[in-house]
């Protein structure tokens, strides 16, 4: 078949058709790609949102803290809540455990006390973590032996607590955190009389650990000048790949163990994402599907209508094959066009809603990632399958 | 190419054997014979156009054009063979109706031809169809028609050409010109023709005459 037998073609096969039926077509096959793609974009974001790319992740960093189940047996009992190092051993090699942290806690009284008009003053603990597995690291994070002052890392959510909870019920005022970080107050370590006494200076607020934290290093030397050997940890820090995995979950609800609040938040967050994402999927792959369905229908009643004619230019010599395909020349760039413009238009939406998330502290991928660039590729081939056999149906 | 004709018969005439010079017979012809075949109504004229061209194969027995047996060929093979080895006019003519007589003819010659668009129109002017050209065919009167399907018979490489009752609707001087110009480009191409037709006409030179 010769260039010259386009023009011919056109006039015999592409007339009529109905602009607005093809509109509707394309449409319907744009709204359905887009819908679909949104959707595996949603739902993979949403999983890396929850793994936490980054430290501060405001949905999860991928940190969590494990402690045992306190049984009414097990009351009264110290050791009974606390780790030992075939416990850490195990939970290191638990699905998608990527690092294990132990939570040291100081052996020894604590209290700290503040002199003034404020008068001040109240039993403590500490607590300490690899410096690694922090969720922030202060420029003063530093303790040396001999340094009076010790740097201490306080919960956020204590912060949170006396701002909204005590505070006003006490007549106190609000504090910011830079007005905590400016408040120095005395530490006082160990029983009367071997007692030391330290400068605490609030250096930094974490979101990851519920605890008042020091540096490894001064809880490590004033366990060593008390003499007192550091105990076993009550409490892990974990960090995993996918602390909602329902296959860790399982593993650590099997061994009695107690995580963090974030992290069944997390667990519910994502199967109500999952459920989301899967209901959206599914009306989107019916929407799809109509749109499919609504292009090839429209092919089919265009090639349907030149019937005789097609059958007279097969008659004459015209390949079937060659017929397929210049008629799926003009239907399938337009077919591909429209999965193009909804891949644009989910990228669109994808970067509009991680720049919005972004200002929220969620890490969201602003570019399409490899799973809806897969997702695209796998509706191309079977759009593109589907319009070329539907064609060649009807050529015959 | 050659035409080899082997036990043909069409499912409806199972009585054909024995009477027909084709049907229930074998016979083969070389390219470039010129056969007639006379076919009263009723013998199965078209149908064997129709068989031998592929449009239909309800028949027992065989059509080989060369190697491919058309009756059981697949529809690509068959439209290699009709896009530039097999040739028809139809007693039905089948142009497209939508489209002008130059169009139709351009429609074939989009699958490829030895003659130029300059050569083509001087068939167009000797059939007397100059001042037709652009008009859609349905416009036509049917002895326009016809010798527009005849033309359109005309402008392949072919090697064989069958005609169905290609001159039933023009006057004795079209068909005369028709007819000279189809042997004229017949030769040219060192092709053959199987003609069909319900009577005897003298002015075709055939090599063989059959009856149906």
């Amino acid at each position: 078949m010769t260039p010259e037998a386009r023009p011919l073609l056109k006039k015999m096969l592409l007339r009529g058709g109905g602009k607005s039926r093809r509109i509707w077509a394309w449409l319907a096959l744009f709204l359905g790609s887009f819908f679909l793609l949104l959707a595996v974009s949603m739902w993979w974001n949403f999983r890396q949102a929850l793994r936490g790319s980054s430290g501060k992740d405001a949905l999860g960093s991928g940190y969590f803290t494990v402690s045992r189940i306190i049984t009414d047996a097990d009351m009264g009992i110290p050791g009974k809540v606390r780790f030992t190092d075939t416990d850490i051993a195990a939970l290191q090699q638990a699905p998608g455990v990527e690092e294990v942290g132990k939570l040291t806690q100081a052996a020894f009284p604590v209290s700290a006390s503040m002199g003034g008009n404020l008068g001040f003053s109240t039993l403590l603990f500490l607590e300490a973590v690899p410096d690694n597995m922090l969720d922030t690291l202060p420029p003063d994070w530093r303790w040396t032996p001999g340094r009076n002052d010790v740097p201490i890392i306080l919960a956020k959510e204590f912060l949170r607590t006396y701002n909204y909870v005590f505070a006003p019920t006490q007549g106190l005022p609000q504090l910011s955190e830079n007005a905590v970080k400016a408040i120095g107050f005395n530490l006082l370590l160990g029983n009367s009389p071997e007692t030391k006494l330290f400068r605490g200076q609030i250096v930094g607020f974490s979101d990851r650990v519920t605890s008042v934290l020091v540096p490894q290093a001064f809880l490590a030397e004033m366990h060593r000048q008390f003499h007192i050997p550091p105990p076993p940890p009550a409490r892990l820090l974990v960090r995993a790949k996918d602390p909602a995995d329902p296959q860790l979950v399982d593993w650590l609800k099997g061994r009695s163990y107690e995580v963090g609040g974030e992290m069944a938040r997390q667990a519910t967050l994502r199967r109500v994402v999952d459920g989301v994402a899967a209901g959206l999927g599914f009306l989107a792959l019916v929407l799809l599907a109509s749109g499919l369905s609504l292009f090839i229908l429209l092919i089919r009643l265009l090639l349907s209508e030149a019937r005789d004619r097609l059958r007279l230019l097969r008659e004459i010599g015209y390949s079937p094959a060659a017929l397929g395909r210049f008629v799926a020349h003009r239907f399938v760039p337009q077919a591909v066009g429209a999965l193009l413009v909804a891949l644009l238009a989910s990228a669109a939406a994808n970067v509009i809603s991680g720049k919005y998330l972004a200002r929220m502290g969620v890490y969201w991928p602003l570019w399409p990632s490899a799973m809806v660039w897969g997702a695209w590729l796998l509706v191309v081939i079977v759009v593109v399958g589907q319009v070329w056999r539907s064609i060649r149906r009807a050529i015959g | 190419m050659t035409l080899s004709i082997q036990n043909l018969c069409p499912d409806y005439l199972s009585t054909g054997a024995g009477i027909s010079g084709i049907w229930g017979r074998d016979v083969a012809f070389a390219q470039g014979e010129r056969v007639f075949v006379r076919a009263p109504s009723g013998t199965g004229k078209t149908s064997l156009i129709h068989l031998l061209y592929g449009l239909r194969n309800d028949a027992f027995g065989a059509v080989f054009w060369d190697k491919t047996n058309v009756l059981k060929a697949d529809a690509e093979a068959l439209a290699a063979l009709r896009a530039q080895k097999l040739s028809v006019v139809f007693q039905d003519l089948r142009l497209f109706p939508e489209l002008t007589l130059w169009e139709n003819l351009l429609a074939k010659k989009a699958l490829g031809s030895p003659e130029t668009e300059t050569e083509i129109d001087c068939w167009v002017e000797k059939l007397g169809l100059r001042h037709r050209r652009d008009r859609p065919a349905r416009q036509l009167s049917y002895g326009e028609q016809q010798r527009t399907a005849i033309l359109r018979g005309l402008i392949p490489g072919f090697q064989w050409l069958l005609l169905d009752e290609p001159f039933s609707h023009l006057d004795a001087e079209n068909a005369a010109k028709a007819l000279a110009l189809t042997e004229e480009i017949a030769d040219r191409r060192g092709a053959g023709i199987l003609y069909a037709e319900l009577d005897d006409n003298p002015c075709f030179k055939a090599t063989q005459k059959l009856f149906l």
